[in-house]
């Protein structure tokens, strides 16, 4: 079990630990059964070139979800994920690293709840940014 | 003849809006979509993680609404996902959906849709929201 995070032990610019997932071709299926989303260009290299792509490529919203784990690994069981948004900017491969990062922007208390928001990214080998974010969470006071 | 990027009788349906079905959560979906990403946290064992509402859903949307209003090439360009409450096994969450807004930009072969998509459950309460971005394109230099 992973220790949980309380919003005292954040520290503005703080980094979250980073995950790198290797996303494999069998990965992509997985996910395309999990999320229902067929598109051809996740799994037909003929297709995904008919397309324009230089092939196969993954699915954004794979890589949205694990920057959602990212987030969700570092705040532990008492924290909640509020708000997640992400831009897809570039396109990552199968079989090539994508290093998903953070940043905490923001502290704050309101209405009874701490709050922390933070840069989020996604990252090939070669460090280019393919996926951008932002993540609203709560945490738990120690006090 | 090439094929328009947005399928002309989606072109002024900005603000139409349709109920893509109901949804019960079975734990085995909940243990697919983990598996899936390689997320092995037991937390997810009695509770979704808060990404899982963007695949309720998801076939049905892209059968219905996506695969017909984009014939040409197709990227998504951006997911904000509003997370309202938890989603367990047993809920049944009702997806309704509706296109927010279109832009055409003629000059650039491109267009971006923008959808909005709201996931109630059997309480009637909101479980999330999401705003998702879909970039039409004329694939140009496509190998035949």
């Amino acid at each position: 079990m992973k220790e949980q995070l309380y919003y005292e032990d954040v520290a503005l610019d703080g980094e979250i630990p980073a995950l790198t997932k290797l996303p494999t071709t069998r990965q992509l299926v997985m996910w395309a059964g999990a999320s229902g989303d067929y598109y051809e260009i996740h799994y037909d290299k003929d297709f995904a070139q008919q397309k324009g792509l230089p092939g196969v490529i993954v699915h954004g919203q794979l890589v949205a979800c694990f920057l959602g784990q990212l987030v969700t690994d570092w705040i532990g069981a008492k924290g909640s994920l509020k708000k997640l948004s992400c831009s897809y900017k570039g396109m990552n491969f199968p079989s090539k690293a994508i290093i998903c990062k953070g940043k905490v922007t923001r502290k704050y208390s309101e209405n009874g709840e701490n709050y922390i928001e933070c840069n989020l990214w996604a990252e090939n080998a070669k460090g280019e940014k393919t996926v951008t974010g932002k993540a609203l969470i709560t945490l738990p006071a120690r006090s | 003849m090439e094929k328009p990027i947005i399928s002309p009788e989606f072109r002024d349906k900005a603000g139409a809006g349709w109920t893509l079905g109901e949804y019960q959560v079975e734990r085995g979906m909940i243990k697919r979509f983990v598996k899936a990403i390689g997320d092995p946290n037991p937390r997810w064992e009695g509770q979704a993680p808060p990404t899982f509402i963007l695949t309720i859903g998801g076939e049905e949307f892209g059968q219905r609404i996506i695969a017909p209003m984009f014939p040409s090439g197709l990227l998504h360009g951006s997911t904000e996902l509003e997370c309202l409450a938890p989603v367990r096994p047993g809920d049944e969450i009702t997806v309704t959906g509706k296109i927010a807004a279109i832009r055409e930009r003629p000059s650039s072969k491109m267009a971006f849709v923008t959808f909005e998509i709201t996931y109630q459950n059997q309480r009637h309460e909101l479980v999330a929201r999401c705003q998702q971005t879909m970039i039409a394109y004329a694939p140009e230099g496509a190998k035949p």
